[in-house]
């Protein structure tokens, strides 16, 4: 026994030991890195951000190039944008992308009101500044000026899913629709739609 | 000899020294908490040591103790893992199909246990679940955003895996010997629990119906009818029998999910636990003949498969009633179905491993048979049976206390207090629900003939 554990049989069995419990219990250390944002991601056929900056766009701009919303509204709001489809697309960015493209436009007159899914907050900081009796009056703004829209624009996305396990294809086809209505005479007032599918081979 | 049995003594050590023992029967350490929880509800009926699926498991049962700050504690822990393997398949189908070489150079029990796709999603449920019950919804959303998440990563992580199926399955056609190897397996192992057509009508092994209706109920109350109307439509996707799904869609669609001064409860019932997995033994006998001499040496190969094994207590739903009203629930998720949709989708991957093992294994074998009058054909002989030993053995670990089936309810009741009856094995058991806000969830399990209540504290 002795003569078999000299130090450098001792070492090799150490190092045999060590190597093993690397090999059996490593694990993998994933990294962060940034990227740009603006990217396109066609790593799927799900409803990307790529798609949401694409619908939000392409709407808003088709609208102010129509002249409709100024011709028809002095004031107008967005309706939080309906997700028909089986994906959970947070559609409150699609709303805020179209609030923002309309309203940082300077071909676009009419002014934005503040919209259903907003009006908790309004009325909230309406009451805190006239009921909690820490504010000037002076200073405060007053109850009973809010201005109503006179338009409202709605929308909603709805998608197809198709697959053909021959080919290993998957197919999704969105559809987002919107439409200018007159709020007064629940007339429409403008809409369009705009297509956009993907496909993806597995 | 004695330096080769030191040597072979020192890989068995440092296998064996893993955090995960690839020798341990998780079969009996989980029939061992459910005699626990059986006998004695107390703290610490969960048996196990601090490892991912421990914390699953003492998780789950903290939640049936009413203690969901502790239980979300402990799934945090298991949650880690599941985070880490996400990021690595969230954008991608090349992220990690093994999770070390110990996978394939021992057996899957060496490795950090990584929670099936079903597991991985019921983790987001029931963690949205305890917040919930802490009246933190806004944490539950978080949750529930996470369930959808894994989904995406887990679908793509079934796509690489089902492209190596395709290799490996190529590979055994071209390869005489694995050809023999996956035969024998295919005659040997009973395939009907986990290939039958109630299998293979779900859509996957990872998403179900119970985690997305509840998905879509927290985006309803949070007031985001645009992503609860797809949790429902999901939900009613995956499990078309039922009709609370697509009443849900409806009332959405025409806005009539409130009313002023009602609730709106979701029961789930839970029976049961999710079936455990044991390791079934697979003999395969092989001779060789040695290339020194004349003789002919017989080694007896035993590869290794998870069985099913179902809890006989979490076939049915029990009745019940609210303030005397018999209720209707509906089946929405059974993970005896899931758990054998996984194995029906993995079976394939772990024939590839045990075809592998066994490879190694006859190697062994062989050169043993070859070199069997000198000293190094001992040490062979005792390797082939430490490596056989060792790499012969199906994991068996699994999430148990997950429910064997998950039955959903939903009615709209005025605020006050409201008395929950429920029937288990002619026995009653009530729950006074005090009801406050739009929307609540009482959740009931039933398991080992005890009865646990959760709801918002």
């Amino acid at each position: 026994m002795q003569k078999i554990l000299t130090k450098s049989t001792l070492a090799r069995f150490v190092g045999t030991g060590l190597f093993l419990s690397a090999v059996s219990c490593s694990s993998f250390s994933p990294t962060a890195s940034y990227v740009d944002p603006n990217a396109v991601n066609n790593l799927t056929t799900g409803f990307t951000m790529t798609d949401l900056q694409m619908v939000s766009q392409s709407m808003a701009d088709s609208l102010i190039a129509s002249g409709k919303l100024n011709r028809n509204c002095k004031t107008y709001t967005v309706s939080k944008v309906a997700n028909k489809t089986d994906q959970y697309i947070d559609t409150e960015t699609i709303t805020q992308s179209i609030v923002n493209r309309l309203g940082n436009s300077s071909a676009v007159k009419s002014t934005y009101v503040v919209s259903a899914a907003e009006m908790q907050n309004q009325t909230d900081e309406l009451d805190r500044q006239n009921q909690s009796g820490l504010y000037k009056k002076s200073t405060t703004a007053k109850s009973g000026n809010m201005k109503g829209a006179e338009c409202r624009i709605d929308g909603f996305v709805n998608s197809i899913n198709t697959s053909n396990a021959g080919t290993k294809t998957e197919m999704v086809q969105y559809q987002y629709n919107m439409k200018l209505i007159n709020v007064e005479a629940g007339e429409m007032v403008w809409s369009n739609e705009k297509p956009i599918a993907k496909m993806m081979q597995h | 000899m004695i330096k080769k049995i030191l040597i072979l003594t020192i890989i068995g050590i440092s296998i064996v020294a893993c955090a995960n023992n690839p020798l341990r029967s998780y079969k009996d350490d989980s029939d061992r908490t459910l005699n626990n929880i059986s006998a004695n509800p107390t703290d610490t009926a969960v048996y196990g040591s601090s490892d991912i699926i421990y914390y699953m498991e003492d998780g789950l049962y903290q939640r049936m103790l009413t203690k969901y700050d502790a239980s979300n504690s402990q799934l945090a822990k298991a949650q880690k893992a599941v985070d880490d393997w996400v990021n690595s398949w969230s954008n991608t189908t090349s992220g990690r199909i093994s999770d070390s070489m110990t996978q394939m150079l021992v057996n899957d029990s060496a490795v950090d246990y990584q929670p099936k796709g079903y597991e991985k999603t019921a983790m987001s449920s029931y963690r949205a679940l305890n917040h919930i019950d802490v009246n933190n919804w806004e944490n539950a959303r978080i949750e529930i955003k996470k369930m959808y998440q894994t989904e995406v990563a887990i679908q793509n992580y079934n796509q690489a895996l089902y492209m190596q199926t395709q290799a490996d399955t190529a590979s055994y056609q071209s390869d005489p010997q694995k050809n023999s190897l996956y035969q024998q397996i295919r005659s040997k192992y009973n395939f009907a629990p986990v290939d039958n057509p109630a299998v293979l009508a779900l859509k996957n092994s990872y998403q179900t119906a119970f985690s997305h209706y509840l998905a879509g109920f927290v985006f309803e109350a949070l007031g985001e009818p645009s992503l609860s109307r797809p949790g429902y439509v999901n939900a009613s996707m995956l499990n078309p029998h039922n009709g609370l799904s697509p009443k849900s869609i409806a009332n959405l669609d025409n806005g009539k999910t409130k009313k002023t001064g009602y609730t709106n409860l979701l029961i789930i019932e839970e029976v049961g636990h999710a079936p455990q997995f044991k390791s079934k033994q697979i003999p395969l006998i092989f001779n060789y003949n040695s290339s020194k001499s004349a003789q002919t040496c017989v080694n007896n190969i035993n590869l290794f498969f998870p069985e099913l094994v179902p809890d006989p207590d979490g076939k049915t739903s029990y009745n019940y009633s609210i303030d005397d009203k018999s209720q209707q629930q509906e089946l929405y998720t059974d993970y005896n179905l899931m758990a054998a949709r996984y194995l029906h989708d993995q079976i394939p991957h772990m024939i590839a491993r045990n075809i592998a093992a066994a490879v190694r294994n006859i190697s062994a074998s062989q050169a043993s048979c070859n070199a069997a009058q000198d000293d190094w054909g001992t040490a062979l002989s005792i390797a082939a049976s430490i490596g056989g030993f060792l790499l012969d053995h199906a994991d068996e670990r699994t999430w148990v206390l997950l429910p064997s089936r998950v039955y959903l309810n939903r009615v709209q009741l005025p605020y006050g207090e409201h008395t929950v009856r429920l029937n288990v094995n002619g026995q009653e058991y009530s729950k006074v629900v005090k009801l406050n806000a739009p929307y609540q969830i009482l959740d009931m399990r039933v398991l080992q003939n005890r009865v646990f209540f959760m709801n918002q504290q």
